[in-house]
Protein backbone atom coordinates (compact mmCIF):
# COMPACT_ATOMS: atom_id res chain seq x y z
CA UNK A 1 0.00 0.00 0.00
CA UNK A 2 1.15 3.53 -0.61
CA UNK A 3 1.46 5.99 2.24
CA UNK A 4 -1.72 7.92 1.31
CA UNK A 5 -4.10 5.00 0.96
CA UNK A 6 -6.31 4.10 3.89
CA UNK A 7 -6.26 0.55 5.18
CA UNK A 8 -8.53 -1.78 3.28
CA UNK A 9 -11.19 -3.72 5.19
CA UNK A 10 -9.48 -7.06 4.71
CA UNK A 11 -6.15 -5.74 6.03
CA UNK A 12 -7.29 -4.53 9.44
CA UNK A 13 -8.05 -7.80 11.23
CA UNK A 14 -4.95 -9.64 9.95
CA UNK A 15 -2.91 -6.60 11.04
CA UNK A 16 -4.39 -6.81 14.56
CA UNK A 17 -3.82 -10.58 14.58
CA UNK A 18 -0.20 -10.06 13.53
CA UNK A 19 -0.72 -12.40 10.63
CA UNK A 20 0.67 -10.18 7.90
CA UNK A 21 4.00 -10.51 6.23
CA UNK A 22 6.79 -8.25 7.43
CA UNK A 23 6.65 -5.95 4.38
CA UNK A 24 2.91 -5.40 4.52
CA UNK A 25 3.04 -4.84 8.24
CA UNK A 26 5.78 -2.25 7.90
CA UNK A 27 3.78 -0.43 5.21
CA UNK A 28 0.70 -0.29 7.45
CA UNK A 29 2.77 0.86 10.42
CA UNK A 30 4.12 3.66 8.25
CA UNK A 31 0.63 4.68 7.15
CA UNK A 32 -0.70 4.67 10.71
CA UNK A 33 2.00 7.10 11.73
CA UNK A 34 0.56 9.69 9.43
CA UNK A 35 -3.17 8.83 9.25
CA UNK A 36 -5.18 9.63 12.37
CA UNK A 37 -8.37 8.21 10.87
CA UNK A 38 -6.91 4.74 10.33
CA UNK A 39 -5.11 4.91 13.68
CA UNK A 40 -8.41 5.57 15.46
CA UNK A 41 -10.11 2.78 13.56
CA UNK A 42 -7.41 0.23 14.37
CA UNK A 43 -7.31 1.31 18.01
CA UNK A 44 -11.10 1.00 18.22
CA UNK A 45 -11.06 -2.54 16.91
CA UNK A 46 -8.19 -3.49 19.19
CA UNK A 47 -10.31 -2.27 22.10
CA UNK A 48 -13.24 -4.37 20.88
CA UNK A 49 -11.09 -7.49 20.77
CA UNK A 50 -9.89 -6.79 24.33
CA UNK A 51 -13.40 -6.28 25.67
CA UNK A 52 -14.69 -9.41 23.94
CA UNK A 53 -11.98 -11.34 25.76
CA UNK A 54 -13.78 -10.68 29.03
CA UNK A 55 -16.54 -13.09 28.07
CA UNK A 56 -15.68 -16.55 29.32
CA UNK A 57 -17.98 -19.44 28.50
CA UNK A 58 -19.15 -22.27 30.71
CA UNK A 59 -16.77 -25.21 30.87
CA UNK A 60 -17.99 -28.69 29.99
CA UNK A 61 -19.06 -30.94 32.82
CA UNK A 62 -16.64 -33.72 33.83
CA UNK A 63 -19.22 -36.26 32.69
CA UNK A 64 -19.14 -35.30 29.02
CA UNK A 65 -16.51 -37.84 27.99
CA UNK A 66 -18.32 -40.63 29.85
CA UNK A 67 -21.66 -39.58 28.34
CA UNK A 68 -20.25 -39.75 24.83
CA UNK A 69 -18.66 -43.13 25.56
CA UNK A 70 -21.97 -44.49 26.88
CA UNK A 71 -23.83 -43.34 23.79
CA UNK A 72 -21.21 -44.74 21.44
CA UNK A 73 -21.26 -48.10 23.25
CA UNK A 74 -25.06 -48.15 23.11
CA UNK A 75 -24.94 -47.50 19.37
CA UNK A 76 -22.32 -50.18 18.87
CA UNK A 77 -24.40 -52.67 20.89
CA UNK A 78 -27.56 -51.81 18.99
CA UNK A 79 -25.76 -52.49 15.71
CA UNK A 80 -24.05 -55.66 16.90
CA UNK A 81 -27.15 -57.21 18.51
CA UNK A 82 -28.86 -58.78 15.50
CA UNK A 83 -25.53 -60.01 14.17
CA UNK A 84 -24.50 -61.52 17.47
CA UNK A 85 -27.82 -63.40 17.82
CA UNK A 86 -27.91 -64.67 14.28
CA UNK A 87 -27.07 -68.26 15.40
CA UNK A 88 -29.90 -68.19 17.91
CA UNK A 89 -32.32 -67.10 15.19
CA UNK A 90 -31.04 -69.84 12.89
CA UNK A 91 -31.32 -72.44 15.70
CA UNK A 92 -34.91 -71.50 16.48
CA UNK A 93 -35.89 -71.74 12.82
CA UNK A 94 -34.21 -75.14 12.41
CA UNK A 95 -35.76 -76.47 15.64
CA UNK A 96 -39.21 -75.31 14.58
CA UNK A 97 -38.75 -76.99 11.20
CA UNK A 98 -37.67 -80.25 12.84
CA UNK A 99 -40.63 -80.21 15.23
CA UNK A 100 -43.07 -79.65 12.40
CA UNK A 101 -41.46 -82.43 10.42
CA UNK A 102 -41.61 -84.88 13.35
CA UNK A 103 -45.23 -84.02 14.14
CA UNK A 104 -46.11 -84.39 10.48
CA UNK A 105 -44.52 -87.86 10.24
CA UNK A 106 -45.79 -89.33 13.53
CA UNK A 107 -49.26 -87.86 13.86
CA UNK A 108 -51.97 -90.53 13.11
CA UNK A 109 -53.80 -89.47 10.02
CA UNK A 110 -56.86 -91.47 9.00
CA UNK A 111 -56.50 -93.35 5.77
CA UNK A 112 -59.55 -93.20 3.59
CA UNK A 113 -61.62 -96.41 3.20
CA UNK A 114 -60.36 -97.39 -0.18
CA UNK A 115 -61.54 -100.96 -0.60
CA UNK A 116 -62.05 -104.45 0.75
CA UNK A 117 -59.96 -105.36 3.69
CA UNK A 118 -59.63 -101.72 4.67
CA UNK A 119 -62.27 -100.95 7.12
CA UNK A 120 -62.82 -97.64 8.79
CA UNK A 121 -63.38 -98.49 12.39
CA UNK A 122 -64.54 -96.04 14.94
CA UNK A 123 -63.69 -96.76 18.53
CA UNK A 124 -65.75 -95.48 21.39
CA UNK A 125 -62.75 -93.48 22.63
CA UNK A 126 -61.77 -90.49 20.48
CA UNK A 127 -58.44 -91.22 18.85
CA UNK A 128 -57.64 -87.93 17.21
CA UNK A 129 -58.91 -84.74 15.74
CA UNK A 130 -60.13 -86.37 12.55
CA UNK A 131 -62.07 -88.96 14.47
CA UNK A 132 -63.73 -86.36 16.63
CA UNK A 133 -64.83 -84.38 13.67
CA UNK A 134 -66.21 -87.49 12.06
CA UNK A 135 -68.42 -88.19 15.01
CA UNK A 136 -69.27 -84.76 16.33
CA UNK A 137 -69.82 -82.76 13.23
CA UNK A 138 -73.01 -84.50 12.08
CA UNK A 139 -74.51 -84.06 15.55
CA UNK A 140 -73.81 -80.38 15.44
CA UNK A 141 -75.38 -80.14 12.04
CA UNK A 142 -78.41 -82.02 13.27
CA UNK A 143 -78.73 -79.72 16.24
CA UNK A 144 -78.35 -76.73 14.04
CA UNK A 145 -81.12 -77.92 11.79
CA UNK A 146 -83.27 -78.55 14.79
CA UNK A 147 -82.75 -75.06 16.16
CA UNK A 148 -83.34 -73.49 12.81
CA UNK A 149 -86.77 -75.01 12.75
CA UNK A 150 -88.45 -72.52 15.05
CA UNK A 151 -91.87 -73.98 14.49
CA UNK A 152 -91.04 -76.53 17.09
CA UNK A 153 -91.13 -73.80 19.71
CA UNK A 154 -94.74 -73.15 18.94
CA UNK A 155 -95.58 -76.77 19.37
CA UNK A 156 -94.36 -76.86 22.95
CA UNK A 157 -97.06 -74.71 24.53
CA UNK A 158 -99.66 -77.14 23.24
CA UNK A 159 -99.50 -78.78 26.63
CA UNK A 160 -100.16 -75.46 28.39
CA UNK A 161 -102.68 -74.28 25.84
CA UNK A 162 -101.03 -70.90 25.18
CA UNK A 163 -98.51 -69.52 22.78
CA UNK A 164 -96.45 -66.38 23.39
CA UNK A 165 -98.55 -64.44 20.92
CA UNK A 166 -101.75 -65.67 22.42
CA UNK A 167 -100.58 -64.66 25.89
CA UNK A 168 -100.75 -61.08 24.89
CA UNK A 169 -104.25 -61.27 23.55
CA UNK B 1 8.07 -39.36 18.15
CA UNK B 2 5.69 -36.69 16.87
CA UNK B 3 2.23 -36.62 18.38
CA UNK B 4 -0.43 -38.20 16.25
CA UNK B 5 -2.53 -35.70 14.33
CA UNK B 6 -6.30 -35.50 14.66
CA UNK B 7 -6.64 -36.75 11.11
CA UNK B 8 -4.53 -39.82 11.87
CA UNK B 9 -6.66 -40.52 14.92
CA UNK B 10 -9.79 -40.24 12.80
CA UNK B 11 -8.35 -42.75 10.36
CA UNK B 12 -7.73 -45.14 13.25
CA UNK B 13 -11.29 -44.63 14.40
CA UNK B 14 -12.40 -45.37 10.87
CA UNK B 15 -10.37 -48.57 10.96
CA UNK B 16 -12.34 -49.70 14.02
CA UNK B 17 -10.30 -48.43 16.97
CA UNK B 18 -13.25 -46.95 18.81
CA UNK B 19 -11.18 -45.92 21.82
CA UNK B 20 -9.48 -43.28 19.65
CA UNK B 21 -12.65 -41.23 19.86
CA UNK B 22 -12.07 -40.70 23.58
CA UNK B 23 -8.87 -38.76 22.99
CA UNK B 24 -10.55 -36.57 20.37
CA UNK B 25 -13.42 -35.90 22.77
CA UNK B 26 -10.94 -35.10 25.49
CA UNK B 27 -9.06 -32.67 23.27
CA UNK B 28 -12.04 -30.85 21.78
CA UNK B 29 -14.70 -30.96 24.49
CA UNK B 30 -13.75 -27.61 26.04
CA UNK B 31 -13.45 -25.51 22.85
CA UNK B 32 -16.54 -27.17 21.46
CA UNK B 33 -18.69 -26.56 24.52
CA UNK B 34 -17.41 -22.97 24.74
CA UNK B 35 -18.34 -22.36 21.13
CA UNK B 36 -21.76 -23.98 21.48
CA UNK B 37 -22.41 -22.17 24.71
CA UNK B 38 -21.74 -18.81 23.08
CA UNK B 39 -24.07 -19.82 20.28
CA UNK B 40 -27.02 -21.10 22.30
CA UNK B 41 -26.45 -19.36 25.66
CA UNK B 42 -27.41 -22.41 27.65
CA UNK B 43 -24.83 -24.65 29.32
CA UNK B 44 -26.99 -27.79 29.38
CA UNK B 45 -28.01 -27.44 25.76
CA UNK B 46 -24.42 -26.70 24.74
CA UNK B 47 -23.33 -29.90 26.41
CA UNK B 48 -26.08 -31.94 24.73
CA UNK B 49 -25.12 -30.50 21.39
CA UNK B 50 -21.46 -31.26 22.03
CA UNK B 51 -22.38 -34.88 22.71
CA UNK B 52 -24.35 -34.92 19.49
CA UNK B 53 -21.38 -33.52 17.56
CA UNK B 54 -19.15 -36.34 18.77
CA UNK B 55 -21.82 -38.93 18.01
CA UNK B 56 -22.07 -37.56 14.47
CA UNK B 57 -18.31 -37.84 14.16
CA UNK B 58 -18.52 -41.45 15.31
CA UNK B 59 -21.36 -42.26 12.91
CA UNK B 60 -19.57 -40.65 9.99
CA UNK B 61 -16.22 -42.32 10.70
CA UNK B 62 -16.51 -44.83 7.88
CA UNK B 63 -16.98 -42.14 5.26
CA UNK B 64 -14.26 -39.88 6.71
CA UNK B 65 -11.72 -38.54 4.22
CA UNK B 66 -8.91 -36.34 5.54
CA UNK B 67 -9.51 -33.63 2.95
CA UNK B 68 -9.62 -30.79 5.47
CA UNK B 69 -8.45 -30.32 9.03
CA UNK B 70 -10.38 -32.35 11.56
CA UNK B 71 -11.20 -29.21 13.55
CA UNK B 72 -12.78 -27.62 10.46
CA UNK B 73 -15.03 -30.63 10.03
CA UNK B 74 -15.85 -30.72 13.74
CA UNK B 75 -16.79 -27.05 13.92
CA UNK B 76 -18.80 -27.32 10.72
CA UNK B 77 -20.91 -30.04 12.35
CA UNK B 78 -21.17 -27.97 15.53
CA UNK B 79 -22.18 -24.85 13.60
CA UNK B 80 -24.92 -26.68 11.73
CA UNK B 81 -26.28 -28.29 14.87
CA UNK B 82 -26.27 -25.02 16.79
CA UNK B 83 -27.95 -23.11 13.96
CA UNK B 84 -30.60 -25.81 13.59
CA UNK B 85 -31.30 -25.68 17.30
CA UNK B 86 -31.61 -21.92 17.25
CA UNK B 87 -33.78 -21.96 14.16
CA UNK B 88 -36.07 -24.50 15.75
CA UNK B 89 -36.78 -21.74 18.22
CA UNK B 90 -36.63 -24.17 21.09
CA UNK B 91 -33.70 -22.36 22.60
CA UNK B 92 -34.78 -18.81 22.11
CA UNK B 93 -36.22 -18.56 25.56
CA UNK B 94 -33.23 -20.26 27.12
CA UNK B 95 -30.95 -17.90 25.25
CA UNK B 96 -32.64 -14.87 26.73
CA UNK B 97 -33.09 -16.08 30.28
CA UNK B 98 -29.52 -15.99 31.56
CA UNK B 99 -29.29 -12.29 30.72
CA UNK B 100 -31.62 -11.70 33.63
CA UNK B 101 -29.75 -13.84 36.11
CA UNK B 102 -28.09 -12.07 38.93
CA UNK B 103 -24.31 -11.91 39.13
CA UNK B 104 -22.61 -15.18 39.89
CA UNK B 105 -25.65 -17.28 38.98
CA UNK B 106 -24.81 -17.89 35.36
CA UNK B 107 -22.25 -20.51 34.34
CA UNK B 108 -20.19 -17.95 32.46
CA UNK B 109 -17.87 -15.51 34.07
CA UNK B 110 -15.77 -12.54 33.25
CA UNK B 111 -12.03 -12.65 33.57
CA UNK B 112 -11.25 -12.62 37.25
CA UNK B 113 -10.68 -9.18 38.64
CA UNK B 114 -7.55 -8.42 40.57
CA UNK B 115 -9.54 -8.07 43.76
CA UNK B 116 -10.12 -11.63 45.00
CA UNK B 117 -13.27 -10.62 46.92
CA UNK B 118 -15.28 -8.30 44.74
CA UNK B 119 -18.07 -6.41 46.36
CA UNK B 120 -21.70 -6.77 45.40
CA UNK B 121 -21.45 -3.57 43.38
CA UNK B 122 -18.49 -4.94 41.44
CA UNK B 123 -20.44 -8.13 40.79
CA UNK B 124 -23.33 -6.14 39.39
CA UNK B 125 -21.08 -4.05 37.18
CA UNK B 126 -19.35 -7.13 35.90
CA UNK B 127 -22.67 -8.83 35.14
CA UNK B 128 -23.83 -5.73 33.33
CA UNK B 129 -20.70 -5.69 31.19
CA UNK B 130 -21.09 -9.33 30.34
CA UNK B 131 -24.72 -8.90 29.43
CA UNK B 132 -23.81 -6.03 27.14
CA UNK B 133 -21.01 -7.97 25.43
CA UNK B 134 -23.18 -11.01 24.96
CA UNK B 135 -26.12 -9.06 23.63
CA UNK B 136 -23.87 -7.17 21.22
CA UNK B 137 -22.51 -10.45 19.80
CA UNK B 138 -25.94 -12.03 19.74
CA UNK B 139 -27.37 -9.15 17.75
CA UNK B 140 -24.85 -9.53 14.96
CA UNK B 141 -26.09 -11.07 11.72
CA UNK B 142 -25.68 -14.84 11.83
CA UNK B 143 -22.64 -15.07 9.59
CA UNK B 144 -20.82 -12.22 11.34
CA UNK B 145 -21.59 -13.76 14.72
CA UNK B 146 -20.20 -17.13 13.65
CA UNK B 147 -17.13 -15.47 12.20
CA UNK B 148 -16.46 -13.61 15.45
CA UNK B 149 -16.96 -16.69 17.63
CA UNK B 150 -14.71 -18.84 15.50
CA UNK B 151 -12.07 -16.12 15.12
CA UNK B 152 -11.97 -14.44 18.49
CA UNK B 153 -12.81 -17.34 20.80
CA UNK B 154 -11.83 -20.49 18.94
CA UNK B 155 -8.85 -18.87 17.25
CA UNK B 156 -9.27 -20.91 14.09
CA UNK B 157 -7.23 -19.69 11.16
CA UNK B 158 -8.82 -17.75 8.32
CA UNK B 159 -8.82 -20.68 5.91
CA UNK B 160 -10.71 -22.88 8.37
CA UNK B 161 -13.32 -20.25 9.20
CA UNK B 162 -13.79 -19.44 5.52
CA UNK B 163 -14.28 -23.14 4.85
CA UNK B 164 -16.87 -23.47 7.61
CA UNK B 165 -18.76 -20.39 6.46
CA UNK B 166 -18.42 -21.21 2.80
CA UNK B 167 -16.71 -18.02 1.68
CA UNK B 168 -13.29 -16.90 0.47
CA UNK B 169 -10.56 -15.85 2.89
CA UNK B 170 -10.69 -12.31 1.57
CA UNK B 171 -14.47 -12.16 2.07
CA UNK B 172 -14.00 -13.52 5.58
CA UNK B 173 -11.51 -10.78 6.48
CA UNK B 174 -13.95 -8.13 5.31
CA UNK B 175 -16.77 -9.88 7.18
CA UNK B 176 -14.72 -9.86 10.37
CA UNK B 177 -13.85 -6.19 9.90
CA UNK B 178 -17.53 -5.26 9.52
CA UNK B 179 -18.50 -7.41 12.51
CA UNK B 180 -15.90 -5.79 14.76
CA UNK B 181 -16.89 -2.35 13.50
CA UNK B 182 -20.51 -3.08 14.44
CA UNK B 183 -19.34 -4.30 17.84
CA UNK B 184 -17.27 -1.16 18.32
CA UNK B 185 -20.45 0.89 18.06
CA UNK B 186 -22.45 -1.39 20.32
CA UNK B 187 -19.71 -1.70 22.93
CA UNK B 188 -18.79 1.99 23.00
CA UNK B 189 -19.87 2.35 26.64
CA UNK B 190 -17.35 -0.32 27.61
CA UNK B 191 -14.50 0.89 25.46
CA UNK B 192 -14.19 4.15 27.34
CA UNK B 193 -10.77 5.61 26.99
CA UNK B 194 -9.25 2.49 25.41
CA UNK B 195 -9.79 3.49 21.81
CA UNK B 196 -8.66 7.07 22.36
CA UNK B 197 -5.61 5.87 24.27
CA UNK B 198 -4.82 3.38 21.52
CA UNK B 199 -5.20 6.00 18.83
CA UNK B 200 -2.75 8.31 20.58
CA UNK B 201 -0.18 5.51 20.66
Amino acid sequence: MSGNEHLREEQVVPYLDKRLGAAERAAIDGHLQSCAECRTRVAGLRGVLDVLGEWRAADPSPGLVAAVRTRVEAEARAKAWPWRWRWVYAGVVVAAAVILLVVGVWSPTPSPPTGAGTEFTQSSEPTGVSDDLATVEPVILEDYDLLRDFDILFEVPATTGTTPEKRGT
Amino acid sequence: MAAESDEQQMLRLKAGEVETLASLVEKYRTPLVHFLYRMVHDAAVAEELAQEVFIRVYRARKSYRPRAKFSTWLFTIATNLALNSLRDGRLRRAAEMPLETSPGEGPERAVEATDPKPTMEQHLLEAERLALIRRAVEELPEKQRLAVLLHKYQELDYAEIADILGCSESALKSLLFRAYEALRVKLRPLLGGRAVQGARQ
